[in-house]
């Protein structure tokens, strides 16, 4: 393929990978992290970031590949600058995420899984966020809102540029 | 050994201890169906048809992941069991699309077995089946998505045994999908996904709608590609191959191939096979009858011998041909014609091999595969196998998979050295002076003592603590440590003599080696004799008197002329007239100018071959000869195991095995072969070369190897105009002509490209996709750039099968003096951007 024999990480990325690894006994069992090291310096989990992954832990692609597909936070298309997770398990369904998910899709001018014209929001569905007792729930990149209602979610979008 | 007593549904049973209950009941004869279980696979407990009871133990257990125990007591049939397997197969059949009616893998299709055997299935779930359709992402492996039945076999197969990890299951959950990475890049086109698949998921793409298994023939074979000598199933439809398996668990491969062996195999079929007889007539090649051919060869060659002499005639062998029809070649030019001049391509790199063992008085052990599987070590010195022999490459990962620990020197980056526990990085060439310092280290031989060590340990480029662990590496646990040697050390200077020097190390230390081949015989043919200075059976000329007593003819007494010395003499007017059964020189052979310009300054060249080569379009008469798949033989193969095989493919009219061209040429010279059939002459030859099981009896010695000065040097050594050096490298997808001619292996990688390191390609601002030309003191060629960051600076990398690209007319023929090898492994070049 083309540009896989040359894909790496920068040597910032490659010197917190040397850190990484000597948390674990092999190379292989240091690849979540990593990944999420790979999503920040390329993006996304693309094709450059999966043989940059592959040639630093020295795993196939094909085996990074079937991880990064499993975990719904790693993602194979660029993302927004922030991102945001609304839950969409049972709990904060009763509580009235449906019509918080339309009430976003409507302020973004987006739909669920899409990134606004501008870059600033992308919006996802979470799988339960762990937090049903304050349902309904929402993750804006790693800030953790609940108890949310549309003028809460107004308030705390124009925190994120 | 002690056994075991268990019980299945209620009857006793003994068995041997350390088994799993489906494999001790896959042993005596007690069906468990399953899906995901596979003997030569690390169990995986994923698709519960394997569900037994075990007394004593509440819930259903997997057969597949539960160790049988002395005296456990397991059920394998009864109402809860057949309930809960069927409830698995009703999920199963609610993914499946049913789409039996065009499912190439119709009725070899486990799950059609099963759902025939449980009948009442019922169909309770009414979701829709998830589209997940077919993916074509891999060339010649179909992937279709929804016939999986996720038992992931195919994941297994291609990280244990292949160790490609090309495979993995992603999207994991309800809509698990078995892919490659986007893009593709990591298969290796074994297609073992396609074998061990138990659904029509993974499909042979050559194949597609080929036929029913009611509508093939199917026949073992040996695979024709390299010296493993594989077991190939071949599949006819209509007297035509339609696809090629490998034999069920049988042979030298048990049950695995490599992309060549299964995909390979689309020369016998090639448009391009010739048909018909040429014959050159006023400089344009005119069709012609067999006996007018025939006679017309007869003729010319006897004018020419008339005139000048048996010994201006010279015979090239096929190191793809079978044992017969090189027996029969050195027996034509032998007492037909009355010359020596006898070699093949296996010059290039068995031969050499050979001369080196030849000169060896001490009994170094020759390992078998099984050997190489059951070994703690193995050190590589100057082979890929990987890439050569690919089913020798699987045995040194069954080898590591069992514990094992791969060392290799080697300067190029191969599969083989990314595979390794450990890759010396020596320097181009330097394979010989490094065996020198390992036999210093291992020998105690006097006669090594005007090497100096640290010289020696600056020709290889290693520290002298890497050269000392590489000696010690070999003297523990010799048992058990196997030596691999290629071309690397073969086509070196002094190579002959650095192999006799390894197989001293193996036979003093108790190791065992092997010689990668290249070829599928490059064995057979030497051993059948196509050598100029040795018969049949490897005996030499001054035993020619039993020869000729068998053969009723007069051979010459003084040795011929080895493969280079033919094309030498070719061009001093030497020799006048060549044969050349089943070789392409014009390709296969380094230094192409110098082979072109000696077979253009001959008076009479013959041809036999499947295809019109290059070398063929240079010749007087062309013969066409049998594919492997048309004829019956034997090839002889890297471990010397000498393997038959019958002829399954009708030939078509007009093409002829090699043995029968031979023996009608022999009586149109009026000297005719007296043999009758097949049967005979391997009466004949096994009369004067007993064999001793499956390999030869060869109780041979040669002459001992001169060493090397102390002051020799190897390597491509400095010269400012030819700044780089290139090293050649094997390539699976290309080994020879048969490969270039294969549809499936041309779909596996089209062109070759040279490797550049990062660095250099910035120097010469040219990136990925350019291209450049490779020019050397001998030729030059156009090629493109691919980057790759292992490899060092002022290094270039590149495969040397690729006909198109011809990387081997850059190279010199300089011989080594004992072998009359040609050293090929590594030349220096310049750039020069296009």
């Amino acid at each position: 393929m083309q540009g896989t024999m040359t894909a790496k990480f920068s040597e910032e990325m490659l010197k917190r990978i040397e850190e990484i690894l000597k948390r674990y006994a092999t190379k292989r069992a240091a690849v979540l992290p990593v990944l999420y090291l790979a999503q920040k310096e390329f993006g996304c989990i693309n094709d450059t970031a999966l043989a940059a992954v592959s040639r630093a832990l020295k795993i196939s692609r094909a085996d990074v590949y079937g991880l990064a597909t499993f975990y719904s936070m790693f993602h194979e298309e660029p993302l927004g600058r922030n991102v945001i997770f609304l839950c969409d398990n049972l709990a904060c369904t009763l509580l009235g995420a449906e019509s918080l998910r339309d009430h976003l899709e409507k302020k973004l001018d987006i739909r669920m899984g899409e990134t606004t014209a501008d870059g600033r929001f992308t919006l996802k569905n979470a799988e339960c966020l762990g937090a049903c007792g304050q349902a309904p729930v929402m993750l804006v990149n790693d800030d953790f809102y609940e108890g949310l209602t549309e003028a809460r979610i107004d308030e705390v979008l124009e925190k994120y540029k | 050994m002690s056994t075991i007593k268990i019980t299945f549904d209620d009857k006793m049973y003994e068995t041997e201890p350390g088994l799993t209950v489906i494999q001790a009941a896959d042993r005596l004869g007690v069906f468990i169906p399953r899906f995901c279980y596979l003997e030569k696979l690390s169990p995986l407990g994923g698709c519960r048809m394997c569900l037994v009871t075990l007394k004593g133990v509440p819930k259903l257990q997997t057969a597949c992941t539960t160790p049988a125990k002395d005296g456990m007591e397991i059920i394998t049939r009864s109402e809860e069991i057949h309930k809960a397997r069927k409830a698995m197969l009703e999920f199963q059949l609610a993914q499946h699309p049913l789409d039996c009616f065009y499912c190439d893998k119709a009725t070899e299709c486990d799950l059609q077995d099963l759902t025939y055997l449980f009948a009442d299935i019922e169909h309770r779930y009414d979701f829709p089946p998830h589209k997940r359709g077919t993916v074509y992402e891999n060339r010649l492996i179909e992937r279709n998505l929804e016939r999986c039945v996720h038992c992931e076999r195919c994941i297994r197969v291609c990280g244990e045994i292949q160790g490609a990890h090309a495979v993995n299951a992603t999207k994991r959950g309800r809509v698990t999908e078995m892919r490659e990475v986007p893009g593709g890049g990591e298969c290796q086109y074994c297609g073992h996904c396609i074998d061990v698949c138990p659904v029509g998921a993974n499909l042979d793409r050559l194949f597609t709608y080929g036929g029913r298994p009611f509508q093939m023939e199917m026949g073992d074979s040996i695979c024709p590609y390299c010296g493993c000598g594989c077991t190939v199933s071949l599949n006819m439809r209509d007297e035509k191959l339609v696809r090629v398996r490998p034999g069920v668990d049988t042979g030298v491969n048990k049950g695995s191939l490599c992309a060549r062996g299964r995909f390979g195999w689309g020369f016998v079929h090639d448009p391009a096979r010739l048909t018909r007889p040429l014959i050159r007539k006023e400089g344009k090649f005119v069709e012609a009858g067999w006996d007018e051919t025939l006679l017309y060869v007869a003729t010319r060659l006897e004018k020419i011998i008339k005139e000048k002499g048996p010994g201006v005639v010279g015979g090239i062998g096929s190191v793809r041909s079978t044992d017969e029809a090189n027996y029969l070649f050195q027996r034509f030019l032998r007492t037909v014609i009355g010359s020596n001049h006898i070699d093949s391509s296996a010059r290039l790199n068995y031969a050499a091999a050979l001369a080196g063992w030849l000169g060896t008085k001490e009994d170094a052990r020759e390992a078998t595969f099984e050997n190489v599987r059951e070994a703690h070590r193995v050190l590589v010195i100057g082979a890929d196998p990987l890439e050569t022999n690919p089913i020798l490459g699987l045995a040194i990962k069954a080898m590591q998979n069992r514990g094992g620990t791969l060392w290799i020197t080697d300067p190029r980056v191969t599969l083989t050295t990314r595979l390794s526990n450990r890759h010396f990085p020596i320097s181009a060439g330097a394979e010989v002076p490094l065996i020198l310092a390992l036999a210093r280290a291992g020998l105690k031989d006097p006669s090594l003592s005007e090497f100096r060590d640290t010289d020696l340990a600056a020709r290889t480029g290693l520290s002298s603590e890497d050269l000392a662990e590489l000696a010690a590496f070999l003297e523990e646990d010799a048992a058990k440590t196997v030596i691999l040697a290629g071309r690397g050390v073969t086509q070196a200077p002094f190579g002959a003599t650095a192999i006799s020097l390894l197989l001293r190390l193996a036979a003093t230390k108790g190791a065992s080696y092997l010689f990668t081949l290249d070829k599928n015989n490059e064995r057979g043919s030497c051993e059948m004799g196509v050598l100029p200075d040795r018969l049949p059976g490897l005996a030499p000329l001054s035993e020619k008197a039993r020869f000729e007593k068998a053969w009723g003819g007069r051979i010459p007494e003084t040795p011929g002329y080895s493969a280079y010395e033919m094309l030498q003499a070719a061009r001093e007017g030497k020799l006048s007239a060549l044969y050349i059964m089943g070789e392409n020189p014009l390709v296969d052979f380094p230094d192409t100018k110098f082979v072109e310009e000696a077979l253009g300054s001959l008076d009479f060249l013959v041809v036999q071959d499947l295809f019109r080569t290059r070398t063929a379009s240079m010749a007087d008469v062309v013969l066409p000869a049998a594919s492997f798949a048309e004829k019956s033989g034997s090839f002889t193969n890297l471990e010397g195991r000498v393997q038959r095989f019958p002829s399954l493919i009708p030939t078509e009219e007009g093409v002829r095995a090699d043995a029968r061209i031979l023996v009608e040429l022999s009586r149109k010279m009026g000297k005719g072969f007296a043999l009758k059939n097949i049967a005979s002459l391997r009466a004949e030859i096994d009369s004067l070369v007993p064999m001793n099981g499956t390999r030869r009896k060869l109780e041979v010695m040669g002459p001992p190897l001169s060493l090397p000065g102390a002051e020799m040097h190897w390597g491509p050594g400095e010269d400012p105009d030819y700044p780089y050096v290139l090293l050649l490298t094997s390539s699976l997808y290309r080994n020879g002509s048969m490969s270039n001619r294969a549809v499936g292996l041309k779909k596996a990688q089209q062109k070759a490209c040279v490797l550049l390191n990062e660095g250099d390609a910035a120097v010469l601002k040219t990136g990925e996709g350019d291209k450049v030309m490779l020019i050397s003191k001998y030729g030059e060629i156009q090629v493109g750039v691919k980057l790759c960051h292992e490899i060092p600076g002022g290094t270039l990398q590149m495969p040397e099968g690729f006909s198109d690209a011809n990387p081997k007319s850059l190279l010199p023929h300089e011989l080594d003096q004992v072998s009359r090898t040609p050293m090929a492994r590594f030349v220096r070049v310049k750039i020069r951007k296009i």
